[in-house]
């Protein structure tokens, strides 16, 4: 038995700071530490170490201060070490970062015989891409499951590995053939602290350093050379507009009236709809003859023929691409029994649908659908290719852009077109949407993102009579598929992360049994209840609810904080919801500077009409 | 397998380090525990590094160590609510020989800690020690929140809270009128504002200490020091005082920067940093014992601070200095009891850190009885210049009367005698 985990060391951006000046996030004297998701894999492989006995290397790709987190690895259990720093790494995108995670676990491999397994942690706190895992995966030509959840069955003679994976849609038990690479998620475990001893033990211990010439690394895969993608620029996100704050204190109706009639007014309720279809005039660059434009395509997710909304939300944006780029747009759908999906694509505006039906793609797994995805675009040609932002969907993008080697960026929420070059500009959110980054991908093709889910709207439907199909007989054999979906486990209940309205309670409820009135609000207007850590400690309410910084971000349509003072700890978890309400009674809550629409008032006399108000509302509606 | 070091120092801050450059380099297997996530990160001070303490360890320390800005300047301001005296003091050569230089501990303890990890000693960090391990009455090591290591000698150099003396039973508790409360802002200023506010050199920096006025009736003092690129503004005043004046300590911190003398040197700065700390007030009596059966004591955890110079830090180095050397000759005569420990002492009295401290035990009680040095002095001399710069036509006799009256009023003549006795004697005697 030989894991070996590799990981990051990254500035603490839980502990980032906003410069209040410039609004730029202030990176010096941000602390270093071990990626904490990395923590996870590492506890992961210790324990399957403990049971199978065999070794644990770890390894990092880095510059010199990244030791001190080899160090920590190794108090917490590893056996052995390598360093890989070098100069000329400086710049890697995931790409050129698998690359050299790879030739680096090639070599390790040399020393201490091939690997079982290969462990990654879900993805970095700072890069936030959660693709290179996919990358060395692809590379091997072995199987990897991400956002792994439990190992439950490790069988080395046979030779074969039983995980559950976590997907925005419920659990997936999945069986892969060993060799296997793992991502996994934190709530996998809870990771081991080093006693006093082990850390001496580490301190001293060896750790072998390579650089790029010990590892025989190709100059232009590596750096800022064998990186399709690079930052264009970074800035600060956007101040969020003030807020109109009521002050309900004895005129607690009229602040009930005042606010349901603003939150109906832009559609607060509804799902993120656009109502018509903008058109878009091409750019200038898009008849330049010397430039030639391949088409703008997007994936279409589905589970068994049953379409992810997200998909759409792509489409509306890879319409609204082509047109800039005078080109049409396509939707790639992959699956078995799916037709319908053809139609839908195009009533969601696709001039094109790429279509692939066989038995091997009926459950999603990545290598069939990777395999088939590259065969595509290396056919094709397509100029961008959108993927949906989900667990799935990151899964795929990772592992095809490998095998394809051409540039991808995760978590998009903004996209353009540069008027003078025609390329692709990608922004996403850094540390935790405390800095914006515009990122491109100016030599390869397809320019690939994954797109953050419930960003863009959902495009209306159209009547559309001139649409084509492709239809393409890509078949993957058997043989090269090393992994089987023995079972889907969907959700029960709608996931807090996806819900398109949230009510969230804090401490002013004053006891648990107040809740009933938050609960009961809820009910009307179809909404998740979300909580506080505080409240969560009091154990009103379960963590599974818990939002900010050590619960969950969500970013609903509409987020209600009821109660809740809006301390920055949670606030940094719902500040992405396009529309926050805040009900307190204290005018100086610092809620009220995130929210667009406050009440400042009696939360129990102000929820009871809310109700009361909101349930005529919807009968006269 | 136990791992069983040489000596084991708890607290990277100036003692701590000190002592770990002293052992290690006499090839003592040094262990230094700290709590935080780097050495420095739990440190608070004004302040001001007197360079003299450091020089003993390191060679071209004012060269190599992050410094802000040497002081040239030394100014004492007197404020009341609606004045301020100043005393300025330059001194050009303080400019070639500078005793002092302003610093900043997150930055400046991190590089004295890699000095140490240099010579050899091993650092661990975001570890606290517990408590010390005793068997038969000698410490023999150390029970931190990780597990337990343990040494021949341990150096309880983790700060004026001292978890390890007080549970050795070296002291008991810290009276309120024994440690003070400071606390402290970083406020962000251009560089060049800087200079042309207090007319400064580049490497040039300024020491405002400051009395009066919202530090009215607490026995303190507050402080502005200028850093390359920002001011270090704050003030400290004994916990007592602070509990009875019953203001939290921010609010009357807000007070400090309102106040029309110092409002207009931070208001176009940039809050940086907010910190708080306990200092060490007490003076030579409030020191604890000082060495058991296995440990010494150094730093802020033996109240080794010289409130009336604001000094601490080099009181540190110094006293870590001292235990190293303890702790490297315990291990030449291989007997680590209370009996060799005792030579700490000697290198302490030896040493300007006993000697001072001795020196001035007075000051501390002395301030404490005469809080009117505090209120009643900065107001007595507003009134009495504030007379006297009156120029309305009226007569000079009736403007000496009115003096005379002010002071007396304010303070008898018998009171005002006593306390400039009192002051002498806590001073020179």
């Amino acid at each position: 038995m030989h894991i070996v985990v590799c990981i990051k060391q990254v500035p603490d951006s839980t502990d980032m700071r906003i410069d209040p000046k410039t609004n730029n996030l202030i990176r010096e004297g941000v602390p270093s530490v071990t990626n904490p998701p990395d923590l996870h894999a590492t506890e992961e492989a210790l324990k399957i170490k403990e049971k199978f006995g065999g070794i644990v290397s770890v390894v990092t790709m880095g510059p010199l201060q990244a030791e001190s987190s080899l160090r920590e690895i190794l108090a917490m259990g590893a056996d052995y070490a390598y360093h890989v720093s070098d100069r000329a790494l400086a710049g890697s995108d995931t790409l050129a970062t698998s690359y050299t995670l790879w030739m680096a676990i090639k070599k390790i491999c040399e020393i201490h015989g091939p690997f079982t397994f290969i462990f990654f942690g879900r993805q970095a706190i700072d890069g936030e891409t959660g693709q290179t895992g996919l990358g060395v995966a692809a590379r091997f030509g072995i199987p990897i499951i991400t956002y792994t959840y439990s190992i439950d069955e490790i069988n080395l003679e046979k030779g074969y590995v039983i995980a559950t994976r976590k997907v925005y849609d419920g659990k997936e038990i999945v069986k892969a053939t060993i060799p296997t690479a793992f991502s996994i998620i934190e709530e996998a475990n809870k990771p081991r602290i080093p006693s006093i001893k082990d850390i001496i033990k580490a301190y001293k211990a060896k750790v072998i350093k390579w650089n790029k010439d010990d590892l025989k690394l190709e100059p232009d895969k590596i750096g800022l050379r064998g990186s399709p993608t690079f930052v264009k620029k970074v800035f600060p996100p956007p101040l969020r507009k003030k807020g109109q704050i009521f002050d309900g204190r004895g005129k607690e109706k009229e602040a009930v009236v005042w606010l349901i009639d603003n939150l109906l007014k832009i559609n607060a309720f509804g799902e993120k709809i656009a109502e018509k279809y903008e058109e878009v005039k091409p750019l200038p660059i898009a008849f330049d003859k010397t430039k030639q434009f391949g088409e703008v395509w997007s994936y279409v997710e589905h589970r068994y023929g049953k379409a992810n909304p997200v998909s759409w939300e792509l489409l509306g944006e890879s319409r609204r691409l082509s047109r800039l780029l005078n080109v049409k747009c396509a939707t790639v759908v992959i699956g078995y029994k799916v037709e319908h999906l053809i139609e839908e694509s195009a009533s969601y505006g696709a001039d094109k649908i790429y279509y692939i039906d066989d038995k091997i793609y009926e459950d999603y797994r990545t290598e069939p659908y990777s395999y088939a995805l590259t065969e595509l675009c290396l056919k094709y040609k397509p100029d961008i290719l959108l993927m949906p932002g989900t667990q799935n969907g990151r899964d795929l993008a990772g592992y095809a852009a490998t095998l394809i080697s051409t540039g991808l960026v995760a978590d998009v929420t903004q996209l353009d077109i540069d008027p003078t070059t025609g390329i692709l500009l990608a922004t996403r959110p850094d540390y935790g949407g405390n800095e914006m980054s515009t990122i491109i991908c100016p030599k390869h093709k397809p320019q690939m993102c994954t797109i953050r889910p419930k960003v863009f709207k959902i495009p209306p439907k159209i009547q559309n009579n001139n649409y084509e199909i492709i239809k393409e007989d890509i078949k993957v054999p058997e043989e090269k598929i090393h992994t089987e979906l023995l079972k889907f486990i969907p959700r029960e209940k709608i996931r807090l992360e996806e819900a398109n309205v949230i009510v969230s309670v804090g401490k002013g409820f004053g006891s648990p049994k107040n809740l009933y009135l938050a609960k009961e609000f809820a009910k009307i207007i179809n909404a998740e209840i979300g909580t506080t850590r505080a409240v969560v400690y009091s154990g009103w309410l379960p963590k599974e609810a818990q939002i900010g910084q050590t619960g969950l971000t969500v970013r609903p349509r509409l987020y209600f904080a009821i109660g809740i003072s809006g301390a920055i700890q949670h606030v940094v978890g719902m500040q992405g919801s396009d529309i926050i309400v805040a009900i307190n009674i204290d005018p100086e809550a610092p809620i009220f500077n995130v929210a667009d629409f406050g009440i400042i008032g009696d939360l129990f006399k102000i929820l009871p009409l809310l109700t009361e108000e909101l349930k005529n509302r919807i009968k006269t509606l | 397998m136990t791992e069983k070091f040489d000596v084991i120092i708890v607290g990277a801050g100036p003692a701590g380090i000190s002592a770990a450059i002293t052992t290690a380099r006499a090839k003592l297997n040094t262990l230094v525990i700290e709590r935080g996530n780097i050495p420095g990160e739990k440190n608070v001070f004004g302040g001001v590094i007197f360079r003299h303490a450091f020089e003993k360890l390191i060679q071209d320390f004012v060269k190599v160590a992050p410094l802000e800005r040497k002081v040239i300047e030394y100014q004492y301001w007197l404020l009341t609510d609606n004045s301020c005296i100043k005393l300025i003091y330059r001194d050009s050569n303080f400019k070639d020989k500078p005793s002092g230089y302003t610093a900043l501990r997150a930055k400046f303890d991190a590089w004295y800690a890699k000095m140490a990890e240099e010579a050899g000693a091993m650092i661990i960090t975001r570890t606290s020690a517990l408590k010390p391990i005793i068997k038969d009455r000698q410490v023999i090591g150390v029970e931190t929140d990780r597990g337990e290591v343990y040494a021949n000698i341990v150096i309880a150099a983790d700060g004026v809270n001292s978890l390890m003396a007080k549970h050795a039973g070296l002291y008991r508790r810290r009276k309120p009128n024994q440690v003070a409360l400071g606390v402290k802002e970083v406020i962000e200023l251009h560089r060049t504002k800087i200079e042309e506010i207090f007319q400064l050199g580049m490497d040039e920096g300024v020491a405002c200490l400051i009395f009066g006025g919202p530090l009215k009736g607490m026995t303190g003092g507050g402080f502005l020091y200028t850093n390359r690129d920002s001011l270090s503004l704050g003030f400290g005043a004994l916990l007592i005082d602070i509990a009875n004046k019953g203001k939290r300590p921010n609010k009357i911190l807000e007070e400090f920067k309102k106040h029309p003398s110092i409002h207009p040197y931070i208001k176009d700065g940039v809050l940086k940093e907010y910190s708080a700390h306990l200092i060490p007030e007490g003076g030579y009596d409030a020191i604890p014992q000082l060495y058991t059966n296995g440990m010494l004591v150094a730093g802020d955890a033996a109240m080794f601070v010289n409130a009336l110079e604001y000094r601490g830090t080099d009181y540190a180095v110094e006293s870590g200095i001292c235990a190293g050397k303890t702790a490297i000759y315990a291990h030449k005569v291989k007997d680590f009891s209370a009996n060799t420990l005792k030579y700490y002492r000697k290198l302490l009295e030896n040493s300007f850190v006993l000697r001072d401290l001795k020196k001035f035990r007075r000051i501390p009680h002395i301030i404490e009885k005469n809080k009117a040095l505090f209120d009643t002095y900065p107001e007595m001399l507003r009134d009495i210049l504030r007379i006297w710069h009156t120029v309305d036509g009226e007569l000079g006799e009736v403007k000496i009367k009115k003096i005379q009256r002010e002071i007396f009023s304010k303070r008898n003549p018998l009171m005002l005698i006593k306390d400039v006795v009192e002051l002498i004697r806590g001073v020179i005697f």
